[in-house]
Formats: C-alpha cells, sequence, structure tokens
C-alpha cells in the first residue's frame, strides 16, 4: 500500500495542476479575507448583528472555505479523470489489477492533499484573522473550545470534499464534464437552498427551510460553525456525521464503480 | 484467388481448434485440450473466450495456446477483436465466456503482475504533460519495483536523451519506445505487445523487429499483435489469425509461407520456342509478347529446358506470391468496421 500511495503521490507533483490550484486559492483566501474582515468590522460595529463573537471569529478563521472546499473536489476529480482522460488508466491496473485497492490509495492521498490545502487556508487565515479581530478591539477568542473546534472540522471538511469530488469523477470520468458538473452542482445546490429557504419561510414550513443544511455544503457550514447555525439546522456533529456520509457513499461508489468498469 | 485456397471452415485446412469443453458452443472436440489452469511459467491460455460488448460480439469463442519461450505473431485485421483479447487476458475487461491465462492464473490474480507480464498496449495512454521518467517512476512505485529499472528500461529503449521530456514532444516512435520500456520495467518473462510497429516510419520498424527479436533471442514468451502479415514473419515462430473475433488460422509460420504459390518468371526473345519446350506439364501466364509465368516447374527446371532448347533467357526469377494475400484468404470479410 505504501508504494501506491506513493505512486499516486507522484501522480499528482509530476504535473502543476496540484500548485496552479494552489496559487489561485491563494488568491481567493485573500479575497475572502478581506471580505470577513468587513463584516466582522461591520457586525462590531452593529452590536454583532445577533452574533457571538465566536461565530463571527470562527467565520474569519475558516475563511477560504467556500472556495477551498471546491478546489479540494476538483482535485480529487481529477486525481481520477486524468486516468482517463489520458488512458493511463491501463498502466495503473496493470500494475495493481486489484483496483479496490488503487482506490482507496486515491482516496487517501485525495483526503492528504485537500487537508493540506485547509492546512494552507488556516495557518494564513488564523494570524490575519487574529491581526483584524485585534485591529477592532476585540479579542481573538481563539482559546474558545467553540472556535477551535470549527477550525478543526474545517480541515475535515477540506478532506472529505476532496472525496465527494473523487466520487463524482469516477462515477461521469469525462473530465471536463465531471468538473462542469461539480462546479454547477455546487453553486446550484446553493441557490436551491436560498429559494427552499425563502420558501420555508414565506409559507412558514420551517423544515422547507432546514433542506439546505442537510446538502454537502449545507451540512459542511453547520460542522464548521462555532454556534449552531439555525434553528432548523442539524446540531454541529449532526453536519459532520451527513458530511462524513456522503463521504462514505462517494467513496464505496467510486470503488465499486471502477472495480467492474472494463478499461478500453 | 489460388485453387484450394481456404474459402471458409469448409476449405480442406484443419478447423482451428474450437470451443471449450462446458463453455458456450459445444461445437467439434477440441484439438487441445490444455487446462487453462495448469501452473505452467509463462504459457498463455486462451479458452473459449467471448466478449459480448453491448451490440457486438467482439471476440467470439476464441481459443489458443502460446507455449513459454516461443514468439506468437496474433493476427487480425483492424477490428477482428485482438486488442479486446489482450484486454481480457490482463484483466483489463470482463470476459463473457471462457478464460485467459498467464502461467495458470488471471492476470488480476498474479501477486506481482508487472514482473510477470510486461505489456504494451497503446502508444497513446501517457498523461502528455508528464516526463517519460515520471511516468515510468509511477508505475515503478504502484508495482514496488525498484527505481534504478527506470534508467534501466530507458536505456534499453534508447530513450535516455528525451527521458526528461514531456510525453507530448514525444513522436509516435518515441511514444511507443516508451511502451515497450513500460513493458519491461518488472523484467517480465511475458510481453503481450499490441501493434508495436502502428504509426512508426522504415526505420522504426526495423529497429523495433530488431528489438523484438533481440527480446525473444532471451527466450521470452511473447504474443505480439499486427494487422499485417508480412510484418511479423521475421519476428514469430506461430500465427494466430483471426477475423470476426473468430479462429481461422493457427500454426508455425513457415506453413503459411509455404502456403504462399511459387512461379517462376521468363522474359525471352523466343516466347514460341519455349512453351512449345515446356509442352503440356506446366500451367504457363503470358504476360506480354516476351514475358510468361510458370507454375509448377522450379526455376532450375525452366533454365535446364531452355538451355537443351537453346533458348537464350534474358530473365529467370522465382517469384513468391504475396504473403499478404494468403493472409487476407484467411481474413476475408472479417475486416473492420463493425
Amino acid at each position: 500500500m505504501t508504494g501506491l500511495l506513493r505512486s499516486e503521490y507522484l501522480k499528482i507533483i509530476t504535473t502543476k495542476v496540484w500548485w496552479t490550484m494552489l496559487l489561485g486559492l491563494l488568491g481567493i483566501l485573500a479575497l475572502a479575507l478581506l471580505i470577513n474582515g468587513v463584516i466582522v468590522a461591520e457586525a462590531l460595529d452593529n452590536d454583532f448583528n445577533n452574533q457571538s463573537l465566536n461565530q463571527l471569529a470562527a467565520g474569519i478563521y475558516t475563511s477560504g472555505q467556500y472556495f477551498g472546499v471546491l478546489f479540494s473536489a476538483i482535485l480529487g476529480t481529477l486525481l481520477i479523470t486524468n486516468e482517463f482522460h489520458h488512458q493511463t488508466a491501463t498502466s495503473t491496473f496493470l500494475a495493481t489489477p486489484r483496483r479496490v485497492e488503487v482506490v482507496i490509495a486515491k482516496l487517501v492521498v485525495a483526503v492528504g492533499w485537500g487537508v493540506l490545502y485547509g492546512l494552507m487556508c488556516t495557518v494564513i487565515s488564523i494570524p490575519v484573522g487574529a491581526a483584524i479581530l485585534s485591529s477592532l478591539d476585540s479579542e481573538s477568542a481563539l482559546g474558545e473550545g467553540d472556535v477551535l473546534k470549527a477550525i478543526l472540522l474545517n480541515l475535515l471538511a477540506f478532506g472529505v470534499w476532496a472525496v465527494l469530488g473523487l466520487g463524482i469523477g469516477t462515477l461521469l470520468q469525462n473530465q471536463v464534464g465531471a468538473v462542469v458538473t461539480l462546479i454547477v452542482a455546487y453553486f446550484g445546490a446553493q441557490v436551491v437552498g436560498a429559494i427552499l429557504l425563502a420558501l420555508g419561510e414565506a409559507w412558514d414550513w420551517d423544515w422547507l427551510g432546514g433542506v439546505y443544511y442537510y446538502l454537502p455544503y449545507g451540512a459542511t457550514q453547520v460542522m464548521t460553525s462555532a454556534d449552531k447555525i439555525a434553528d432548523n439546522a442539524p446540531a454541529w456533529w449532526g453536519g459532520m456525521l451527513l458530511v462524513l456520509l456522503y463521504g462514505a457513499v462517494a467513496a464505496f461508489f467510486g470503488s465499486w464503480l471502477t472495480a467492474k468498469r472494463d478499461i478500453t | 484467388m489460388q485453387p484450394g485456397a481456404p474459402q471458409g471452415p469448409q476449405s480442406g485446412y484443419p478447423a482451428p481448434p474450437q470451443g471449450y469443453p462446458g463453455v458456450m458452443h459445444p461445437g467439434p472436440a477440441p484439438t487441445h485440450q490444455l487446462d487453462p489452469y495448469a501452473q505452467v511459467p509463462g504459457r498463455i491460455v486462451v479458452a473459449g473466450l467471448t466478449k459480448q460488448f453491448k451490440r457486438v460480439r467482439a471476440v467470439d469463442n476464441l481459443s489458443f495456446t502460446v507455449e513459454p519461450g516461443t514468439v506468437t505473431g496474433f493476427l487480425g485485421p483492424n477490428g477482428a477483436g485482438k486488442t479486446t483479447t489482450l484486454r481480457m487476458l490482463l484483466s483489463l475487461i470482463s470476459t463473457t465466456a471462457g478464460v485467459a491465462t498467464i502461467g495458470g492464473r488471471h492476470y488480476s490474480d498474479l501477486g506481482a503482475p508487472l514482473r510477470t507480464v510486461g505489456a504494451a498496449l497503446e502508444a497513446s495512454s501517457f498523461h502528455l504533460a508528464r516526463s517519460g521518467r515520471n511516468h515510468l517512476r509511477i508505475l515503478c512505485a504502484a508495482a514496488e519495483i525498484p527505481e534504478y529499472r527506470v534508467d534501466q528500461v530507458l536505456q534499453l529503449v534508447g530513450m535516455m536523451p528525451a527521458a526528461n521530456r514531456k510525453v507530448k514532444s514525444y513522436s509516435m516512435g518515441m511514444k511507443q519506445r516508451l511502451g515497450l520500456a513500460t513493458a519491461l520495467l518488472g523484467d517480465p518473462q511475458v510481453l503481450l505487445l499490441d501493434e508495436p510497429t502502428n504509426g512508426l516510419d522504415p526505420e522504426g520498424i526495423r529497429w523495433m523487429r530488431g528489438f523484438l527479436r533481440g527480446l525473444a533471442a532471451q527466450g521470452r514468451t511473447i504474443l505480439v499483435s499486427s494487422h499485417l502479415l508480412a510484418e511479423v514473419t521475421q519476428t514469430v515462430d506461430d500465427v494466430v489469425i483471426i477475423a470476426h473475433g473468430q479462429s481461422r488460422r493457427q500454426g508455425k509460420v513457415a506453413d503459411l509461407i509455404a502456403e504462399a504459390k511459387q512461379s517462376v518468371r521468363v522474359n525471352t526473345g523466343s516466347v514460341d520456342a519455349l512453351l512449345q519446350a515446356l509442352g503440356n506439364q506446366v500451367t504457363v501466364r503470358r504476360t506480354s509478347a516476351t514475358e510468361l509465368y510458370i507454375d509448377n516447374m522450379n526455376s532450375k527446371d525452366v533454365g535446364k529446358l531452355a538451355h537443351q532448347a537453346g533458348i537464350e533467357l534474358d530473365e529467370l526469377s522465382t517469384v513468391h506470391a504475396d504473403l499478404e494475400e494468403v493472409f487476407l484468404q484467411y481474413t476475408r470479410g472479417g475486416a473492420g468496421i463493425r
């Protein structure tokens, strides 16, 4: 298995996708920190906007998450669709005919890489976020358990989203198709969630508005918030279980499909 | 078409081995009944192998054996099912029926597959943005082969100078060489090569032939596919010819060459005198005022006859019918797009 892990690791570092995505992520992180800084400043001016300091602090320390988990998912997708796009699946499965082992190695490396992306965002967000808070004459809240929990679970989110991406990649195989589907589904789900939220409020159907928090990114937000995100949302651990469940389903289908598919 | 040429299953030629006990068509008794699971290192056994894609039966009850240490040409027109057969042998695609084993095992059950079997399938299956060396390093890691093998195989196929360049800059010939290097990475006893000369220029073809001969001389079992018979006759001992996914002819390549009919070409100013001297015992075709083709008599006898009759010959030579013609007779109607 160590050989397989090394093989998958080499596949990533021998092309330039990983660092071009890393550079893109850095740019987005800078933008996210700026926006979150403005939001926090505005909230502090307006009596916290009904949010706790913990919640605001967790928001700024997990900056970059919105696009970051998507990048993580795209990397996971590329890890498998590359094999079909460049027909390297043939040599990969000749070297390791027990295909599930290949998928497991890909999953491990994808999670590792996703967490690394998350870690990179975190080590930048924490000092910058703390500096922003102190410049606004606020506490950093870095010692708070709920804030630390949100920061750690944010790393988990990056890892699990890589697994979701890999699952979609095995399902669709077509590289461009899988990446486009991923992006459309990701933002599409936000739109659908927002519509359901609005409808739920308009019709006074609490459960309808809550549907969004059970979708993959909604559950990710639930998991990485310091406080309960909304009345009709599950608790943080419920969000975590959901996210892990989505990941497990993606991993299972990915392995199953890859194992039975003809490599032509 | 020559008399007696095979026209189909009803011709006088021995029927190809058909059927494997218990699989698909019971048919006539198989001419060889090797146990596909007998653990003979380096032996390839294909028995009753069938692959039904959605609408196309790509491989249809195919059986053949490649004995250890022999080189077998796996021939058939494009679309005959060669690649599908090789991919089933390598557990890359599932079988509809029948078995395909290497050394008595399914490829997917081999402990260290790259050390047992090396395969070069398509010359295009590389990541274009990756260097040839990195492609090999990745496979070394996956197959737990020491990384010094990378430089060894690169040297072997003459790809050292281009090793660090991206595959996208490679010519077809270089990709074929990299494919060979990939196959040789684990120094395997068995090699499966799918059209290794495809897309090569004449110099590349010559190099590849020489290289394959070298590998064969080392006693490796080689199954090499091609859609050109002449391409492999210098390299292989045996041939398996398929068309429409079915076996059409199996045997020694020497027998196949012998089937290509010979005639004697003569050029002379005195055609009529020569015709008279030859009499009725031969079949003669007159192709011009001075040229004759003579069947069923060798050039030596024709020369002797002419000498005795005092006829001056401007040309006396033996002409082989095109080997491809023989090949075509077996595969006719089995070509191409299905």
